[in-house]
């Protein structure tokens, strides 16, 4: 059927995609909100070659209306202090809570008309479905496209392109560098629980990610052992069989479904599950979808909660 | 196949179909219970479905785990793919004998359609997924009725070729319902595809008992019909003058064949393919009467669905195919076999 056909281009399209469009309605409060970096670093020079996933992109002066249609982008302005030069944003950015007060634009369906009526003069895309970053070059409005990267020193990378971008380099470097160092301690005290197996579900239909994927990368980092890996399957984001995972018998099970009803309840009624030692030894631990979706400043928050989630259930 | 080209009706319905495509159906769930990513030894795993029968119990020696992987995935999973293979083929026999149409499936009257709305309104408005299959249930079941209720607008008793009418036109409007309410809602979009791409699904026994009865109750209506669907295949003037209400006996039929694809497709999703290339296939076998074709088409949709879903579980280590991209990659060229070497057949 076309119907079918359809379907499955766009189910494709959509799992490379889905890590950013979880559009959950949670709001987060957690770590204190970079909203108010205090400091505004003068003398950022313009204009300025940022490197971008279509290659380097000149800004040729500081954006005082950014439109970011990436929640994961939304976060990293907040955290450099490029907050008040946001104009909109799209519809999963949640956070911080001052981003979730800015005008909406929907980043899967969006005219470009309805983003230049915004007079933008930076706009941050993560996807480029339908041919937008094409049309915003034809209207000369300067963009970068940042997509979803493969591992955390490409997450840094662009929260330093950003930084460059919007006239916040020294921060984002700062930034950068602080988050990198805390990412090595983490890495340092997960000496630990090295070899723990672990399955980490994106959603209920057992999408899971590999460690060729961003998070996947994470617990790669950590010394778990994804579960993931062991399936013979292409792309960063296959779908499991419940046979394979049960068989697998992960010691940690993650969800970061938990924001769309997947609780760990529900995962222990799933035919089969009570056998898996994540399930029967209570090790099931939903997680904040709106942070496993996006690779911005709290990654290292949720790679912290991974370990510590660990370390309590580890005898 | 058109009316023109049915072949005489043969006074004794043929036997061999029935039990062929019984040992076939036999054999696809042998397949389907010993093979699997896991690797469990298929003696123990039959062992261990010996044990529960009632009144035997013997030991498989599987752990705790392979017993699991056995009772609790494979086995509801295959026989799920059997009730809904035998629900699409049954019920699509039965749509294509009641409107003599070779193109007619169980999705004519627009289940597909209210089935998908029905689903989309299910996961868009965030209610539990133990809601998806009811509110499927639900379109599926007003799509066919809006058809009816359609096409009899204008009083008269309508032919069938006004009720598909009708049926493209709600499901064009369904489906325009649900194409809006999906784009509305971008951040469920892949659970919607998911859906529509048709997956057996995972709760267990769950699935196989919220289908049972109503397939149950479609087979009843749909046999008890099997032979005045023989006699409407000569026209529905013809049967009227043998004493036959067509109209009646549409009603009736596409009542029991919605009843069961409708129930089919709110527990799966949309599977592609069974409902209209299996009839086809077991009539080439049987011949046209209903009094074989629809037993071989619940045996033959049955044994197709638990093999396709054999293929999708197994052809990629630890993951699955959409199962309607199995029904409709194999089926395709398997049916275009058939008809090339069956040159007697007109459709």
């Amino acid at each position: 059927m076309r119907r079918g056909a359809i379907a499955l281009l766009m189910l494709s399209i959509v799992l490379v995609s889905c890590r950013a469009s979880a559009a959950q309605t949670t709001t987060t409060t957690a770590t204190p909100s970079p909203s108010t970096t205090p400091v505004r670093a003068e003398g950022e020079t313009f204009p300025v070659t940022v490197p971008t996933d279509r290659g380097p992109v000149e800004i040729g002066t500081r954006p005082a209306r950014i439109v970011s249609l990436s929640a994961t982008a939304t976060e990293m302005l907040y955290a450099l202090g490029a907050g008040e030069q946001v104009v909109a944003t799209d519809l999963t950015s949640n956070y911080p809570d001052a981003a979730g007060t800015t005008p909406k634009l929907d980043s899967f369906n969006f005219s470009v008309e309805e983003v230049a009526a915004l007079d933008p003069d930076l706009v941050i895309l993560a996807f480029d479905f339908q041919g937008e970053a094409t049309a915003l070059a034809t209207l000369d409005i300067p963009f970068l496209l940042l997509g979803p990267p493969l591992d955390l020193e490409s997450a840094f990378a662009q929260l330093e392109s950003v930084g460059l971008a919007t006239g916040h380099a020294s921060e984002a470097e700062g930034i950068a560098g602080g988050l990198a160092a805390e990412v090595a301690d983490i890495v340092r005290s997960a000496a630990a629980i090295e070899g723990v197996t672990v399955y980490h579900e994106v959603d209920e239909t057992l999408y899971t990610a590999t460690s060729g994927s961003f998070i996947g990368d994470l617990y790669q980092r950590l010394g778990l052992v994804n579960i993931a890996d062991n399936a013979d399957l292409g792309g960063p984001f296959p779908q499991l069989s419940a046979e394979f995972i049960v068989d697998q018998n992960p010691q940690f099970i993650f969800l970061a479904d938990a924001n769309f009803g997947v609780t760990v309840d529900s995962v222990a009624q799933r035919p089969g599950w009570q056998t898996i030692s994540a399930v029967a030894d209570g090790n099931v631990i939903p997680l904040d979808g709106d942070i496993a979706g996006r690779w911005g400043p709290r990654t290292v928050e949720l790679m912290r909660l991974i370990v510590e989630a660990i370390e309590q259930q580890a005898p | 196949m058109s009316s023109a080209a049915l072949p005489r009706i043969q006074a004794r319905p043929r036997i061999g179909p029935v039990v062929t495509s019984m040992a076939v159906l036999a054999a696809a769930a042998i397949g389907s219970l010993v093979l699997g990513p896991a690797g469990v030894n298929p003696w123990q795993a039959i062992v261990e479905v010996l044990d529960h029968v009632p009144g035997v119990s013997i030991d498989s020696g599987l752990s705790a785990q392979e017993a699991a992987i056995v009772w609790q995935i494979r086995v509801p999973r295959l026989v799920l793919a059997g009730l809904v293979g035998a629900a699409l083929a049954g019920s699509g026999a039965a749509y294509q004998g009641v409107f003599r149409n070779p193109l007619a499936d169980p999705y004519l009257l627009g289940v597909a359609a209210g089935a998908g709305l029905g689903a989309t309104i299910a996961i868009v408005s965030g209610l539990p997924t133990s809601a998806i299959a009811p509110l499927a249930f639900a379109g599926a079941v007003l799509a066919v009725v809006a058809a009816y209720g359609l096409a009899s607008l204008g009083g008269a008793r309508r032919s069938g070729a006004t009720l598909i009418l009708s049926g493209v036109a709600v499901a064009a409007f369904f489906t325009a319902l649900q194409t809006y309410l999906q784009q509305q809602h971008a951040d469920t979009i892949r659970q919607v595809f998911s859906w529509i791409l048709g997956r057996l699904g995972t709760t267990g026994w769950g699935d196989v008992r919220t289908l049972l009865p109503y397939a149950l109750v479609s087979w009843v209506v749909l046999f008890a019909h099997r032979r005045h669907l023989d006699v409407m295949a000569v026209g529905e003037e013809e049967a009227s003058t043998l004493g036959i209400d067509p109209a009646r006996v549409r009603l009736i039929v596409v009542a029991g064949a919605t009843l069961g694809a409708a129930a089919a497709v709110a527990v799966s999703g949309l599977i592609a393919f069974v409902g209209i290339i299996v009839p086809h296939i077991v009539r080439m076998a049987t011949g046209p009467s209903h009094r074989v074709l629809l037993p071989a088409s619940l045996a033959g949709g049955a044994a197709f669905l638990m093999v396709a879903d054999l293929v999708a579980r197994t052809v990629q280590s630890g993951g699955e195919l959409p199962i309607g991209v199995v029904t409709a990659f194999v089926g395709a060229p398997f049916f275009a076999f058939i008809l090339a070497t069956r040159r007697e057949v007109g459709a």
